[in-house]
């Protein structure tokens, strides 16, 4: 039977809704209260969800350890970091919370690629407690 | 590619089960302690979707919708008596109720997909447009 496993991983980091070359006023026109001059920080909380078969041997629909190794490795190059000027992506993408969601969602399925029985489902994204953001096909 | 947002409002209110076509001690027999007014904590998670703006990197009009929210759904009913609004203030008409007037609150380009509404920790009560069916049901945020 097909089903669906979730893990989840925890990372941190800032960002900054804005324009670069743009007077203050015009950023608090495009992002209102998203708006701040120093831009701001999040304890994200990524839970991706996985489909496939349990495999044979093991049991499982992917070891948790490989799915750790693939969170961690998507995850870490954001962790504590500036994502507007620390991270290559963010550098020409808006560090929104929900381009994070589609940037995440991107590199979990192609770090999946060489898992041929397994496919990502989705990527669901906390803000914090009361903000959530999910990807799905 | 679907992106859904989910916002978690909260409201704090009173309410008492009741049906005014029956009888006092009719009512305390069907509905037990829930015919005494008491409140609710309720936690409310409400998802959308709709189309992301290249430019901005935000789902369109998202910051719109949860100060339409509060201001037209939830703030008129915090800290009030439910039955003075509504004729049926159970789990599950309350979640209908918010679910109906998201959608007339909606700003144009977003779509409901599901209200998620805890009365308590212990129960919870779901609408899901039949649009999204296949989208797996909240949880409550751990």
């Amino acid at each position: 039977m097909k089903l669906k496993l979730t893990r989840k991983i925890n990372f941190c980091c800032g960002q900054q809704y804005a324009f670069s070359g743009v007077d203050e006023a015009s950023n608090k026109s495009a992002f209102g209260r998203l708006y701040s001059p120093n831009g701001w920080g999040h304890n994200y909380i990524l839970e991706a969800t996985i489909e496939g078969y349990p495999d044979k041997t093991s049991g499982m629909v992917m070891n948790l350890r490989d799915f750790d190794v693939i969170l961690k490795s998507v995850t870490d190059p954001l962790d504590h970091q500036f994502l507007n000027k620390d991270v290559e992506y963010f550098k020409n993408v808006m560090p929104t919370s929900e381009n994070v969601a589609i940037y995440l969602y991107k590199e979990i399925t192609s770090h999946l690629k060489k898992y041929s029985s397994i496919s990502l489902h989705s990527v669901r994204l906390l803000e914090g407690e009361d903000t959530m953001f999910e990807v799905s096909t | 590619m679907m992106l859904v947002f989910t916002k978690r409002f909260r409201l704090s209110a009173l309410h008492s089960l009741s049906n005014s076509d029956l009888s006092e001690e009719e009512n305390r027999s069907l509905f037990g302690s829930c015919y005494q007014i008491h409140g609710h904590s309720y936690n409310i998670l409400v998802s959308v979707t709709g189309i992301l703006d290249e430019k901005t990197g935000l789902l369109s009009h998202r910051e719109n919708f949860v100060e339409l929210m509060n201001k037209k759904v939830l703030e008129p009913l915090q800290g009030r008596y439910l039955n003075d609004f509504f004729t049926d203030t159970s789990g599950e008409a309350l979640v209908q109720n918010i679910y109906k007037k998201t959608q007339e609150i909606l700003p144009s380009g977003l779509d409901v997909v599901k209200v998620l509404l805890f009365e308590t920790q212990k129960n919870r009560f779901l609408v899901t447009n039949p649009k999204y069916d296949h989208q797996r049901p909240s949880t409550l945020i751990s």
